[in-house]
């Protein structure tokens, strides 16, 4: 497919993409039916994401303010927000994404999360997707998750907020505690974020030391408070 | 250090030993016995004479090991009810009732597990800060028992009350609540000889109830109206009417709001109102704190201990905001940092409450391991 016609199939999404029944006006990316087969996260420390048994949402609890983890990490980041576990569908929607250039995917992905979470676009001064490096940019061709922004946003994302400084390997290669290494210094901000409340937008969260590093950017210039929305969140086992 | 089987019959003696509101003497002197036979001293204040209980709270005090300062734990003694011929069934390690009356597991599960600690400090020598129980009476009907304690009885600034369900919970925040009734007097007169004469009370009180929106109000305030009554025959034009209600919120500004709301239209209503008779109708709006919000912040000290223990226990533990009161609200309203911990209880309130004994250890071991962990931090 070619880019425009992409881009012109993002315009036009027309059939669920588990099933291939023609979508209704007000159903997104896929059917009422298929929505309710995937792999949402029903509960998880609001604080940083981490996944909370299910068991405990059978007994009532619906909302985690922070966790044991997260007290003692002191992220810099303020909030999570996250849609799906990292599995299957969701998972390989997201592989394909990253390294299949389905932008048509990604913009439908962005604009899935939308509808559960369009409140954060009144709630925040700014939107940001999390950068790459110039190098994978290059390598790549485009950036996963400013698609995603795009498509959560409805408009293209302003991403001159912030920037990769140092190209960095694949987190997903690494281990947990690598992965806090690796990440360290990866991320510069714009004087401009002084003050603003900004949303981070990122395809998966594993540790939250992507994130985490990128939020610390944007603390330093003086951001006011920093949220992050990812379409799934995992977990290191 | 922990005897489970010791714990386990202890727990079910507790349960025998029937405590319903303002009833909680005889359980209240059997932990006595069990605390002053273990060289442990007991005070009772004399909440009694303000509370309409048979007893006062019950204080138990622990000497420590070291000279830090000290905490206290807190479980309230009675229960609510259903509760008389508790016939207890103990199936693959669960206790539950025969679905007749409650278990009693909220909150002598806490009760059980303080009993269990004051035994293993006996026993065990490991550096710890005096501790201070609270036992306290007539919690299920409006946080009495802690509403009138004697703080003067009471050295610690903070502690752990044991009042919640899961061992990996905890409870750092609470909303307040308010109730209020809304008053209407109006005028009588014969409905059908000469109605306009009168002035309708409950015609007054649903303009203004249908005004209200009860139900939630954001994600962190509700409003209920639970109560209406008025009127007294269908041939007279009714001269009073009132209606109940109740508000609560996480924040206190939204709190405030929602009276100045509830007070604004209840004037609006008032003032709008016509014809008017001798200057009827007139409405009345009287709020009543229950109890005050709290909100622990993920950094505050207190929540220490209870990080170590999870590092040691392996459990992650996540804190929430619960809907209800509890006595945490009147310690933390009264000067004492408090948070609640979580006992194994499931589904209280109701006729299938029940425990897990593998949940009741956990919070017990959870609790024995805040102990070491504050004796172990002090310097
Ligand atoms: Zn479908
Ligand atoms: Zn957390
Ligand atoms: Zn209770």
């Amino acid at each position: 497919m070619s880019l425009l016609n992409k881009v012109l199939d993002f315009f036009f999404p027309e059939f669920c993409e588990v099933c291939n029944h023609h979508l209704k006006p007000q159903e997104v990316f896929v059917c009422r039916r298929c929505l309710n087969t995937l792999p949402f996260l029903k509960l998880y420390c609001q604080r940083c994401g981490s996944l909370v048994s299910e068991s405990l949402l059978e007994k009532g609890i619906d909302r985690i303010e922070y966790c044991s983890y997260c007290s003692q990490k002191n992220f810099y980041f303020d909030r999570v927000f996250a849609l799906f576990q990292y599995k299957e569908p969701i998972s390989e929607w997201l592989l394909r994404v990253k390294f299949a250039q389905d932008f048509r995917l990604a913009f439908a992905l962005g604009k899935l999360i939308r509808t559960f979470f369009s409140f954060l676009l009144s709630d925040v001064d700014m939107i940001i997707p999390v950068p790459l490096s110039n190098e994978r940019l290059r390598e790549r061709g485009f950036n996963q998750s400013t698609l995603l922004a795009w498509g959560f946003l409805g408009r293209k994302p302003f991403s001159e907020a912030i920037f990769r400084v140092k190209c960095t390997k694949p987190q997903t290669e690494l281990t947990g505690k690598e992965r806090w290494e690796n990440v360290k210094g990866a991320f510069l901000a714009k004087d401009w974020v002084k003050d603003k409340k900004v949303l981070l937008i990122d395809d998966v969260m594993t540790t939250g030391a992507t994130v985490n590093e990128a939020a610390k950017a944007l603390k330093m210039k003086g951001a006011k408070e920093v949220y992050v929305l990812v379409v799934a969140r995992n977990q290191l086992m | 250090m922990i005897d489970i089987d010791r714990l386990v019959l202890e727990f079910q003696t507790l349960l025998s030993i029937e405590s319903p509101s303002k009833k909680e003497g005889k359980l209240a002197h059997y932990l006595a016995d069990i605390f002053e036979a273990l060289g442990y001293r007991c005070f009772f204040d004399k909440s009694a004479e303000n509370t309409g209980s048979e007893v006062g709270n019950l204080i138990v005090k622990i000497p420590g090991m070291i000279p830090a300062p000290p905490i206290f734990f807190c479980a309230h003694l009675d229960t609510v009810g259903p509760c008389e011929n508790l016939k207890i069934i103990f199936e693959n390690g669960v206790f539950k009732t025969d679905g007749r009356t409650i278990l009693g597991a909220d909150d002598k599960s806490g009760i059980a597990i303080l009993v269990e600690l004051a035994r293993v400090l006996r026993e065990n020598r490991f550096p710890h800060p005096p501790l201070e129980f609270i036992f306290t009476t007539c919690e299920e009907i409006g946080l009495l028992g802690a509403k009138f304690l004697d703080l003067e009885l009471i050295d610690a600034k903070e502690g752990y009350v044991l009042d919640s369900e899961n061992p990996e919970v905890v409870t750092i925040g609470a909303p307040s609540s308010y109730k209020f009734k809304i008053k209407v007097k109006g005028k009588a007169a014969h409905a059908g000889l000469e109605p306009e004469k009168g002035v309708n009370a409950i015609h007054v009180l649903s303009k203004l109830i249908a005004e209200l929106n009860p139900g939630r109000i954001d994600q962190e305030s509700t409003m209920n109206i639970g109560i209406i009554s008025g009127g007294k025959y269908v041939n007279i034009v009714p001269e009073s009417a009132e209606a109940e209600g109740e508000i609560r919120s996480h924040n206190s500004k939204t709190l405030e709001s929602m009276i100045q709301q509830i007070e604004d239209l209840g004037a609006k209503v008032e003032k709008g109102y016509q014809p008017k008779i001798e200057d009827l109708p007139k409405v009345s709006v009287r709020f009543e704190k229950l109890y005050q919000a709290f909100l622990i912040s993920p950094d505050d000290p207190i929540l220490q201990p209870i990080k170590q223990a999870g590092e040691r226990l392996g459990i992650n533990f996540f804190f929430i905001k619960k809907e209800g009161g509890s006595d945490a609200n009147i310690f933390n309203e009264r000067g004492k940092k408090a948070v609640i911990l979580g006992t194994g209880m499931q589904k209280v309130h109701t006729t299938e409450e029940f425990i897990r004994v593998k949940d009741l250890v956990k919070a017990t071991q959870i609790v024995v391991e805040i102990v070491k962990a504050k004796g172990e931090s002090f310097k």
